[in-house]
Parts: structure tokens; C-alpha cells; sequence
């Protein structure tokens, strides 16, 4: 038999002897740390996946949310936009027909007393016409014309003189 | 090249085949390089020499084709137990692996929540595979793949490592050796029956024997059981030393073949094909370190289910 077949027993006793030493010491002294080691890693990892995962939610819920505020305040925005402009189209409309009532009211009386003013003018003028005319026309005509008569005649003048105007 | 070696032609293979086997001695390549203790159980005392040598001045036994035998008759002692070359292999792979081991160990005590580099990387994808792929998905109780894992770590890395080291120049491989291969699948044969016991109980351990038969088929039922349960034993052993060993012997036979045919023009021929095959050994370390180790874990899965 070659030598390589050969089963020699004091081979196979070192050989349990070292594998049985090497078991012990590899289980106590290597695996344990080891396997310890790599769990503790895995659940690191595991853990850090999952709150990775988590932080990554609520990052994106906040970006929503900030997104819908942000959509809120521009809808808020424009509407306060709108809401001026219209608010300041009807303050100058409301203006703009009060300044028209006013300067249409102010035009009317000063019309009016411009009216009335005229008229008393008028009378004024009138009277003093009058008197002027009997004063001078008296003064003319102190003894031609008897103070009746005179004041016909002027009277019908007069009337005349309104007529014309 | 010599004369002396083309003059023996005919017994190049047979010398370098003798290579192969266990010595008495540390051989590194043909050489040897140092005396090893000579331990001898004979008669009912134990003797023990620091080497081969001191054995044979002392008088009592000397060495014959490599084997101690008795002065007196001619016999070998009842017992050998000699620290042989193949012993010190186990143990320089022990001490390599050992020390890989601690450092690994030492950095994740120092820092378990950081990145594995460079020798620990390796050792915890192999924990890690030998975890993931092997053990786990073989082995459906959680408990008893827990507590067997150290023993198939320790399964694998054992052979893993004494393969490579018979791949380094100069190394002698220890999976190479029946005595080796037999004692691995001895326990193997251990681990998987008495798992199988101490997870399915004593009882439907021995209902497995019955192979899901009928009880009336149990006379030819039970004794097939039972030898392929050896069986099983016997061919993780056959398997992993005939790996090992053949890529040897194809190794020698190319080498061989330039002084078979007394040319050197053969040479590169050889040369080219032993680089093949060295590389297939390589790869053959890995696998059947593997196969090994996985095989284990098959049977004993199959061997601790609850219903067959």
C-alpha cells in the first residue's frame, strides 16, 4: 500500500486532539466576539436603516406641509391683493362721485346765490333807477309836472325798459 | 536531470508519490527540516525520543520504510503516537488561523460598529457565509444551528486552511490524509446524530432508522439506514482526501513527465499544465473545504427534521 494511503491511529488522535482544542478555543475566544460583534453591527445597521427611513418620512411630510403653507399664503396673498385693489377702485369711484355731487351742489349754489344776488341787484338797481329818475326828473321839472302824473309817466318808461330786457 | 534520477525513471512517480503520505520529521517540500519527538504506546509503556534518531540509539526500536518498528521482532508498536509532519501542519495552520483571528477579535473589541478591513473583512464574509448560506438555511431549529455554528466555523476554516497551506510551495497537506479526513468525518458523523438526538429526541431519532416505511419493512429498512449513515461518514472522508490528494499526484504526474520522457522539450508543457492544475487546486481548497462543511449541515438537517 503507498505510503499516502496509510490510516495511521496516532494521526487521527492529534488530529481529534487538535481539532477538539482548536473547537474550544476558536467557540470561546473568536466565534463568540466575532458573531457578538457582527449582530451587534447588524442591529446598528438595522436601527439606523429604519430611523434613516423614519427621519426621511418626516422630511418629507414637513416639505409638504411647508409647501401647502406656503400655497396658503400666496392664495391668502392674492386674495388680500384683490380684495385692496377693489376696496381702492370703490374708495376713488366713491371719491370721485362724491367730488361730482359736490362740485355740482357748490356750482348750484353759488348759481343760485349768483341768482339771488342778480335779483337783488335788480331790485336794487331798480328802486335806486327809480329814485334817481324822480330825483332828477324832478329836479328838471320841479314846476312843469305835478308829482301824479310824473311818476306814471316814468312808471310806464320803466316797464317798458323791463320789457326790453 | 541528473544521473542519478534518470537512472531510477521507472520509479520517479513511485518516490514522489512516497512524498505524499506522513513522515516521522517537519518536511517542508522533500526536505526535512527538523526532528519531531517519537512517541511509541508498546507493550503497555509509553516511550517517547526527540527524534527518530535518539529512538534508534537508544536500541529498542529503529526505522523501517519509514515506520518505527521493534528491534526484537520486526513489528511495529501497538501505537504510534509520534508528532508527525502532518501533525505540525495542523498546527501551523492553528497558530496562522489563530492569530487572524485574535486580531480580528481585538479590532472589533476596540471598535464592533465599524467596517471591517482587510484579513477581518475576509474572516467575517467567511463567518457570514458560513452563517447565511451554510448553516442556517440547512438547519430549520434556530437553537441548534446557534449552538453548531462554532463547530462548522470551525470546520471550515480547519480545512480551508490546512488545504491552502499544501498549496503553498513547500507545504504538506493534511487534508490529503485519510487518518485526517476519517478523524474530521468522525466528528462530523458525532455532530450529526448526536444533534439530531439532542433535538428530535432519542425516539424519533430512532424512527428516522425506519426511513418513513412501513414497520414491516424495517428488516431491510433499518440496516440501510444505518449504513448510510456510515456511509455519508465515510464519503466526506474519501471525498476531501481524494480532492486534496489528486491534484497532487496530477501535479507530479506533469512534473514527472520530463523525466519519463528524458526531454526538456516537455517542459513547457508541463509547466503550463502544472499552473492549470495549481490554480483548479486552489479553487478545489475552497470547494471542498465548502462541501465539507455544507454536506455536515444537509445531513444533519435532514437528520433532525421533526416528520420525515
Amino acid at each position: 500500500m503507498p505510503n499516502f494511503l496509510e490510516v495511521s491511529p496516532g494521526l487521527m488522535f492529534w488530529t481529534l486532539l487538535n481539532f477538539i482544542i482548536f473547537l474550544v478555543l476558536l467557540s470561546r475566544f473568536a466565534w463568540k466576539p466575532l458573531l457578538n460583534a457582527v449582530e451587534q453591527r447588524e442591529r446598528h445597521i438595522a436601527e439606523a436603516l429604519s430611523s434613516a427611513e423614519q427621519a426621511r418620512q418626516e422630511a418629507e411630510r414637513l416639505l409638504q406641509e411647508a409647501q401647502h403653507r406656503l400655497q396658503q399664503a400666496q392664495q391668502a396673498m392674492q386674495h388680500l391683493i384683490r380684495e385692496g385693489k377693489q376696496q381702492a377702485e370703490t374708495l376713488l369711484r366713491e371719491a370721485t362721485e362724491r367730488a361730482e355731487q359736490l362740485k355740482r351742489q357748490k356750482l348750484e349754489e353759488a348759481q343760485n346765490e349768483l341768482q339771488r344776488q342778480i335779483e337783488r341787484a335788480y331790485s336794487q338797481l331798480y328802486t335806486e333807477v327809480v329814485d334817481l329818475v324822480l330825483e332828477g326828473t324832478a329836479r328838471l321839472l320841479r314846476q312843469s309836472l305835478d308829482p301824479a302824473m310824473h311818476r306814471k309817466l316814468v312808471e310806464s318808461f320803466l316797464s317798458e325798459v323791463a320789457r326790453q330786457n | 536531470m541528473s544521473a542519478a534520477h534518470t537512472g531510477t525513471n521507472g520509479n520517479v512517480f513511485t518516490y514522489l508519490l512516497s512524498k505524499l503520505g506522513d513522515h516521522h520529521g517537519f518536511y517542508v517540500g522533500p526536505y526535512k527540516v527538523l526532528d519531531l519527538p517519537v512517541i511509541l504506546w508498546d507493550g503497555g509503556t509509553l516511550r517517547a525520543y526527540p527524534s527518530t534518531a535518539a529512538m534508534e540509539a537508544a536500541g529498542l526500536y529503529r526505522m523501517v520504510e519509514g515506520h518505527p518498528v521493534r528491534v526484537a521482532d520486526g513489528q511495529r508498536p501497538a501505537l504510534d503516537l509520534s508528532v508527525t509532519n502532518l501533525v505540525v501542519y495542523q498546527w501551523i495552520g492553528m497558530l496562522l488561523l489563530g492569530v487572524a483571528l485574535w486580531r480580528a477579535v481585538v479590532r472589533y473589541r476596540r471598535s464592533p460598529l465599524r467596517p471591517p478591513r482587510g484579513l477581518q473583512n475576509i474572516l467575517e464574509a467567511i463567518v457570514l457565509f458560513i452563517r447565511d448560506q451554510v448553516v442556517r438555511p440547512n438547519i430549520s431549529s434556530t437553537t441548534l444551528s446557534n449552538r453548531l455554528l462554532p463547530y462548522f466555523l470551525t470546520l471550515f476554516v480547519f480545512i480551508l486552511t490546512l488545504n491552502l497551506l499544501g498549496l503553498l510551495p513547500g507545504g504538506h497537506t493534511a487534508t490529503g490524509s485519510l487518518a485526517v479526513t476519517g478523524t474530521l468525518a468522525a466528528t462530523a458523523f458525532t455532530i450529526i446524530n448526536g444533534g439530531a438526538i439532542a433535538s428530535i429526541g432519542f425516539k424519533k431519532w430512532l424512527k428516522h432508522l425506519l426511513g418513513g416505511g412501513p414497520i414491516w419493512l424495517s428488516p431491510i429498512l433499518v440496516p440501510i439506514e444505518i449504513i448510510g449513515m456510515f456511509a455519508k461518514a465515510f464519503a466526506l472522508c474519501v471525498r476531501l482526501f481524494a480532492n486534496m490528494t489528486a491534484g497532487h499526484i496530477a501535479l507530479l504526474s506533469l512534473v514527472g513527465l520530463i523525466f519519463f520522457f528524458k526531454t526538456v522539450l516537455i517542459a513547457p508543457v508541463s509547466v503550463a499544465f502544472s499552473v492549470f492544475v495549481y490554480f483548479l487546486e486552489t479553487l478545489v481548497a475552497f470547494l471542498q473545504a465548502y462541501i465539507f462543511t455544507i454536506l455536515t449541515a444537509v445531513f444533519l438537517g435532514l437528520a433532525s427534521e421533526e416528520t420525515h
